[in-house]
């Protein structure tokens, strides 16, 4: 066990210092908003990792009046005053200066004070200006080292602020994304604070160990999370026994849509699970995250444009068919061999996009599922990952709704020859969907496992490079 | 500071005027009429809509370097001359400037309407009542009803409307929203607005009924003397006198005596004798009618007595207290003009125009009036006190060339002159363009204060802007121009554009600028 690290975030009024704490604390709840002084007292976040308690963010409001606060302090200063004395100063600004007119600014002092370092944060579209540079200047008065963050790397003054840090002596600074938050940038924040904190290596040493131990332990869950989720989505059917064929026919459409709710309904649990896996608020929290779908993906499960789209179309194969007869056309088979071959690629094309998801029998046997569709288990992994993505590069500081707008193909056709093995040993078990009745969960083990590792190579290839870090 | 305070400093202005004008003096030299006070209160009520400068410097000059404003009888004319410029320089055809001409037109039209249709009534009124001259005499109290009695009541009507209910008058711009709930749009038109709001700050309201009123009856009193006098002379009519009320010959007597006494002095025009009363009573006419007494010297006598006196008596009765109030009430209508135009926030461009005027003959008295440099009209003048909005930089570019053209704000009247706060940490300078807001020298009509978008709006830039707006005073516009719009909208937080607009704006308000007036400049990279 290590004692945590006592971090205040401080920065001028929406700067992004709630936001930055979301992210490295990966806790959604905070109150992050736009509005002028979000946050009006210090507010202290416990980042735990594994249980283990490793950093204490104060989160601060913002300074506004940095300037008034530096003349107090140099009024406050007696001519004999060094350095050394400024944390006193600060103390006793903290004590006696107008609350009514320095509030927030006390507070956030007074945090700084009890903190073992202090992480200016800067909002990179905005040009830092006199106020920025009496902040500065201040919190080099507190006491505790200071470190520059950068907020928002697309920002256009980003380059005026690391100037305005290296002249204010501050030479630790980092470039972070609150809102496109990558573990490279956690990363450099960590080794910015380890400049200036030498003596707490080893703490630093203790994170990163304990965040590959996690980060190890949540590919696992992420990967059985999305194999299972596959696994009862394709396994699933519903079978009843009406007693004649009419009315089994009567009831088809009913229990097809019985069945499609399902199926979406699963897919959407499993998406909730991934976001309760990176700590994201829990389903039915007020502000809990939902995965919305826009683009290629957007349309339901079902949309047979959608299935088109990863399988072949009425005119691909047409003209497919069509080209396959051609060469008999050489034996005198007078069109009708390209004829025919035209007929059978549209046929094929023209129900390749359908689900032929409901039979019904003789004997008046309903059965309506599994997704025998060549293209459904290519659609759940391609979602799937595309879903995970948006979630795994999420930042706990956004607060829009998750949406999902890549249409990436990531399945090549080893993987979805390998995918077409297993969905079929899936398909002839209804019994390993967990929403069977009859569920089976030891049954399915190993096919899970394999579904896991299947996953996993896919995700594996489909994860985005990380970024470059700060420029220069 | 003192010229942008208008009604504090009516008096001083009042006493600067070209006629000083006191109550009870009637010196006024009736330069603005109703209908120019239309384009003055247009001008003013444009300039409080959009939060302009009163006094726009490059109106100003122009007005200054017009040969007209020399011509100018009074300072009224003058700022009739401003107003007028102002309105073609400044007021976009979407602003509704067809609206002014019609409204003049409409009360032009009023005044010319009015007397028509009196002829029109005073004709028909007396034709109505006069019967075919061989089917019965003319009862003389008939004519007296239409021509002194029916006029006199309707006098009094008027006078009291105008003089004791003239505030009620005054007032007329609330019947505006009575007549929406009824249904009338009409006074919710733009021109029933400007309409109210001329009635209501013009001061002449009742006087104008009055007029009209009095312009209404000389109408129709002109048309019974003239129909009545063609008639009497070419006619060969009778005239007698018959009541339902209990009134006898010595009565009328003396009633004719004191209606004529007047008017005794005219030729022929003379107070009945007893002898004519008696014989003039419908009732003594007896079988005789239409014929006469019997005596055609007699009757002829009895008819151009009666014939004279009555047009005479019609005249002074009837006719010139209709006159006499139309004068006053002309009088009433200028001087209300007058003290409007006093109180007029536009009055605060007099001292300006004359400041302009005395550089203008400064330079005039070097050489020729056309050597005149032409910048010198179409550039904003120097900057003078209480002239124009200044610009105001607070830790923000300035706007790029062409961004107030874009957005309208060019129209203001801007001074020329920006003001910059270069930091935000920067208290000196900060303090001082806000002393120089203060200093009447110096001090602006107004300001634009243009801040950075991106930036905060925390509380130092709140505490600047309603320094700036303490410091010019709450009736002086303000507004706010917010710099970097474009680069946000494309930069990483354009979604929070909105949000920071919406800030911004909630900002001013607490400031004390209204948020209608937070503009960012969405035209810039």
């Amino acid at each position: 066990m290590i004692e945590p690290l006592r971090i205040a975030i401080v920065g001028h009024t929406n700067a992004g210092k709630s936001s930055i704490v979301a992210a490295l604390t990966r806790r959604d709840e905070l109150r992050i908003s736009d509005e002028h002084g979000t946050t009006r007292d210090v507010d202290e976040w416990t980042f735990e990792i594994g249980g283990e308690a490793v950093l204490t963010f104060l989160d601060t409001p913002g300074f506004d009046r940095a300037g008034a606060i530096n003349e107090w302090l140099d009024e406050a200063a007696g001519p004999s005053a060094t350095a050394a004395d400024d944390p006193d100063l600060v103390a006793r600004f903290i004590a006696e200066a107008d609350p009514a007119l320095f509030r927030s600014e006390q507070r956030a002092l007074s945090a700084a004070l009890r903190a073992d370092v202090l992480a200016y944060v800067a909002d990179a579209t905005v040009k830092p200006k006199g106020q920025a540079r009496q902040e500065v200047r201040l919190l080099g008065k507190a006491g505790p080292p200071v470190i520059g963050v950068v907020n928002v790397i697309e920002g256009p003054h980003r380059d005026a602020w690391f100037e305005l840090f290296g002249r204010q002596k501050i030479h630790n600074k980092v470039l972070l994304d609150a809102m496109n938050f990558q573990p490279e940038q956690e990363a450099r924040f960590y080794r910015a604070l380890v400049s200036v904190l030498p003596d707490r290596e080893a703490h630093f040493d203790r994170i990163a160990e304990l965040r590959a131990a996690e980060e190890a332990g949540r590919a696992i869950q992420v990967r059985r999370c999305i194999a299972q989720t596959l696994v009862d989505v394709l396994s699933f059917q519903i079978e009843e026994l009406t007693g004649s064929r009419h009315e089994a026919t009567k009831r088809r459409e009913g229990v097809e849509a019985r069945f499609r709710s399902a199926i979406v309904g699963r897919e959407a649990e499993g998406f909730r699970q991934l976001l309760e896996l990176y700590g994201f608020k829990k389903a039915g929290v007020e502000g809990a995250v939902e995965v919305d779908f826009e683009g290629d993906w957007q349309a339901s499960l079902f949309d047979a444009e959608v299935a088109k789209r990863y399988g072949a179309s009425v005119t691909t194969l047409t003209l497919v068919g069509a080209a396959a007869g051609a060469p008999f056309e050489l034996f005198g088979a007078h069109g009708l061999a390209a004829g025919a071959g035209a007929l059978l690629g549209f046929v094929s094309g023209h129900y390749v996009g359908r689900f032929a998801i409901g039979s019904v029998d003789r004997s008046g046997r309903l059965t309506v599922g599994p997704l025998e569709s060549i293209q459904m288990p290519i659609i759940l992994v391609n979602r799937a990952i595309e879903a995970w993505k948006e979630i795994d590069t999420r930042s706990h500081a956004s607060a829009a709704g998750a949406v999902v707008t890549g249409d990436q193909q990531h399945l090549g056709t080893a993987d979805i020859l390998r995918l077409k093995k297993l969905a079929k040993k899936a398909s002839k078990n209804p019994t390993w969907s967990s929403m069977s009745e009859a569920f089976d969960a030891v049954g399915r083990a190993d096919t899970v496992d394999e579904f896991a590792a299947f996953v996993g190579d896919v995700l594996e290839g489909a994860r985005t490079p990380p970024d470059e870090g700060p420029p220069g | 500071m003192m010229m942008k305070e208008a009604p504090a400093n009516v008096d001083s202005f009042y006493q600067g005027r070209s006629h000083t004008a006191a109550p009870g003096d009637l010196s006024y030299t009736y330069a603005v009429r109703l209908t120019d006070f239309v384009v003055v209160e247009f001008a003013r009520a444009w300039q409080q809509e959009h939060r302009a400068s009163v006094v726009d410097p490059e109106i100003v000059a122009e007005v200054a370097a017009d040969p007209a404003y020399a011509e100018a009888a009074d300072d009224d004319a003058r700022m009739l001359l401003y107003c007028e410029r102002l309105l073609q320089r400044r007021v976009d055809d979407d602003d509704g400037p067809g609206i002014v001409h019609t409204l003049q037109v409409a009360l032009t039209a009023a005044w010319w309407i009015a007397p028509l249709a009196g002829l029109l009534l005073g004709g028909a009124l007396l034709e109505a009542s006069l019967p075919p001259n061989d089917v019965r005499p003319v009862n003389v109290f008939v004519v007296l009803g239409e021509g002194v009695l029916i006029p006199a009541l309707f006098l009094t009507l008027t006078l009291l409307a105008t003089l004791s209910g003239g505030r009620i008058v005054q007032r007329l711009h609330w019947i505006r929203p009575v007549l929406a709930l009824l249904g009338r749009k009409a006074l919710s038109t733009p021109i029933g607005r400007l309409g109210g709001r001329v009635l209501k700050h013009s001061g002449a309201a009742g006087p104008t009924l009055a007029s009209l009123s009095h312009l209404l009856w000389l109408g129709a009193l002109g048309a019974m003397l003239v129909v009545a006098a063609f008639r009497f002379t070419f006619d060969d009519y009778l005239f007698c006198w018959s009541s339902t009320l209990p009134i006898t010959g010595d009565g009328v007597e003396q009633l004719f005596g004191v209606l004529a006494a007047p008017v005794q002095w005219l030729p022929g025009v003379d107070a009945p004798t007893a002898e004519q009363v008696t014989v003039s009573q419908y009732a003594s006419l007896g079988g005789t009618w239409p014929r006469g007494t019997g005596d055609a010297v007699q009757d002829d006598a009895l008819r151009k007595a009666w014939y004279a006196l009555l047009l005479a008596v019609i005249a002074f009765w009837g006719v010139l207290p209709r006159i006499v109030g139309l004068v006053v009430s002309r009088v009433q209508s200028a001087r209300g003009i007058d003290r409007a135009l006093a109180r007029s926030s536009i009055a605060a461009v007099l001292p300006a125009l004359a400041a302009h005027s005395t550089l203008r003959h400064a330079g005039t008295s070097e050489g020729p009036r056309d050597e005149l440099p032409p910048t010198r009209v179409h550039a904003p003048a120097a900057a003078r006190a209480g002239e124009g909005l200044d610009l105001i930089t607070f830790a923000a570019d300035a706007p790029e060339p062409g961004i107030l053209d874009r957005l309208g704000w060019n129209r203001l009247g801007l001074s020329g002159v920006v003001r910059a706060v270069e930091d935000d940490d920067d208290a000196v300078q900060a303090a001082s363009v806000l002393e120089s807001l203060t200093t009447p020298a110096t001090a602006p009509g107004g300001a634009i204060v243009v801040f950075d978008l991106a930036d905060t709006p925390g509380r130092v830039r709140e505490a600047f802007l309603r320094d700036v707006v303490q410091a010019l005073g709450r009736s002086a516009p303000v507004h706010v121009l917010l710099t970097g719009a474009s680069a946000f909208k494309m930069g990483p937080r354009a979604s929070a554009f909105a949000g920071r607009l919406g800030a911004w704006r909630d900002m001013a308000e607490r400031a004390g600028v209204p948020s209608a007036s937070v503009r960012p400049d969405e035209g810039t990279v």
